[in-house]
């Protein structure tokens, strides 16, 4: 068995469900580009469609669960939403490299915000606080210099908003706009990342 | 150290596994129960960090790193090195990977026998290979290359998996016995992975002990799992069940076991009950001497 060939079959049945369902309903049609002979595809179509599923289920849960600690606040104002909308998500996009799961963070982080514009996510707060977790996330990174964003709130308003429940959102609809300017920087390389926040006068928000 | 480089090679790691230290018990190091660690530095012996953590880190990560140095043994566990592709190793994420070790200077480092990435697609976890001679030589391959540039001691973990690959021309205790033979590497058995394997497989764990070359366990890792669809999943998310301790106990007493690690990755329970699975562990070993 051509090994290399055999893997890089794998590797997109593990992360692709449309390729997956083709390959296992018609083995030699999708197996064949792959540079397999037609033996090794009959033996590959022999796998258990139902635990390779199991394991590529596995696999986006996975993605899913690191996602989730690096946008903890993010999860727990969407609640169930965030997984809803990652699973919407995870299909568009599979993260490489090392630091894959910042990618894939980053990468979700933009999907959600592409969905707000159109419709609407509850509660709203929760983009915005996307936008402050993955802006975090984004600046964890080595190379990472000045970020730069804007928010309709304060940060400390923006943070009590992670709670979820009824009688938090409404409390919090009633929190005057204040636009807020937040930066994460460091003043050279390898020292510590700093954080200013400038809020500007606050405006009054109809209830 | 260039003196203990050339020895390595000559001697070969099988003659210097027994020279390796005994560590005794220790935790896979979680964020989560950090604060714990230090205040109660004296019920962990070692710890055991994810090497891919500090890789392209930013400052505050390899400062984290290097207070955890100071105060512990860091074994460095890789997860996406993927010594079983076929396409060969990435060579940047072989450099990055050989810093942090450097960095750390253990005893031991350790990774997979298993492929994480081919054809320019990372799956995102550890998948396993097919139990053939060209797997074999693939390992083997790759493990020399990263030898050129990681001297510390390598030992390959076994890892779970719920199907296995066609074509197979030898079991996975023969393929294992014969992995490590080839590439003279120890073995970090993970006795919650072969509980696992040998329960969604229908073999016989002990028969699986008595196959692999005993003589080169360097480590082990348990943890608990748990069921889903009829699959007992390696979860690291539950205590260690009563099968993952008769199995942890029987390896023990049979191999020359340098240290242990608690793998508990997710549910993490108050640190009291980490501890009562360490000191467990630790009471095993001392039972059978393999530290003090």
């Amino acid at each position: 068995m051509g090994l290399a060939q055999v893997q890089r079959l794998l590797a997109e049945l593990y992360t692709d469900p449309a390729l997956r369902e083709r390959f296992f309903a018609e083995p030699q049609q999708v197996g064949a580009p792959y540079g397999l002979t037609a033996d090794e595809t009959h033996q590959l179509g022999q796998l258990p469609a139902k635990q390779v599923s199991f394991f590529a289920s596995s696999l986006r849960r996975k993605r899913l669960n690191d996602v989730a600690r690096l946008l903890p606040l993010t999860r727990r104002a969407l609640g169930k939403t965030f997984a809803r909308l990652f699973w919407r998500y995870a299909d568009t996009f599979i993260p490489q490299g090392v630091k894959k799961q910042r990618q894939d963070a980053l990468a979700f982080s933009s999907f959600v915000q592409r969905i707000a514009r159109v419709q609407p996510v509850e509660p709203p707060r929760a983009v915005e606080l996307l936008r402050y977790e993955a802006a975090w996330v984004r600046a964890a990174a080595p190379g990472a210099c000045l970020i730069v964003r804007r928010f309709q709130e304060p940060i400390s308003s923006l943070l009590r908003g992670a709670e979820p429940g009824k009688e938090r959102e409404e409390h919090a609809r009633s929190i005057p706009t204040q636009p807020t300017i937040a930066f994460w920087f460091r003043p050279a390389p390898g020292s510590r990342l700093r954080h200013p926040v400038l809020s500007l006068p606050r405006l009054r928000r109809g209830v | 150290m260039w003196w203990r480089r050339w020895l390595r090679r000559l001697r070969g790691l099988a003659t210097m596994l027994p020279q390796l230290p005994a560590l005794g018990v220790g935790l896979g190091f979680r964020e989560p129960f950090r604060g714990d660690l230090f205040l109660r530095r004296g019920e962990v012996d070692f710890l055991e960090i994810t090497a891919d953590h500090y890789l392209d880190a930013p400052p505050e990560k390899m400062r984290e790193l290097d207070l955890l140095a100071q105060h512990f043994t860091l074994i460095p566990h890789g997860l996406n090195l993927s010594l079983g592709s076929a396409e060969g190793l990435d060579s940047s994420y072989v450099q990055k990977l050989a810093a942090v070790v450097e960095r750390l200077n253990p005893p031991w480092w350790s990774e997979h026998i298993a492929f994480t990435r081919a054809g320019g697609r990372d799956i995102g976890h550890l998948t396993p290979l097919p139990y053939t001679r060209e797997a074999i030589e693939v390992l083997v391959r790759n493990i020399a290359e990263v030898r050129r540039r990681i001297d510390e001691p390598l030992i390959l973990e076994n890892i779970s998996y719920t199907f296995t690959l066609p074509g197979a021309q030898m079991s996975e205790a023969e393929f294992l016995a014969e992995v490590l033979e080839r590439a003279d590497c120890g073995l970090l058995l993970d006795v919650m992975n072969l509980h696992a394997n040998a329960v969604n497989q229908g073999y016989d764990a002990q028969r699986f002990l008595d196959t692999i070359p005993l003589e080169r366990v360097v480590q082990l890792h348990f943890v608990g799992g748990h069921w889903s669809e009829g699959v007992l999943v390696d979860s690291h998310s539950q205590p260690t069940s009563p099968e993952v301790w008769v199995l942890l106990e029987a390896v023990v007493a049979r191999a020359p076991v340098k240290g242990i690690i608690l793998e508990r990755d997710e549910n993490i329970p108050p640190f009291d009950e980490l501890a009562a699975e360490l000191e467990r562990a630790r009471s095993i070993g001392r039972e059978h001497r393999r530290w003090a």
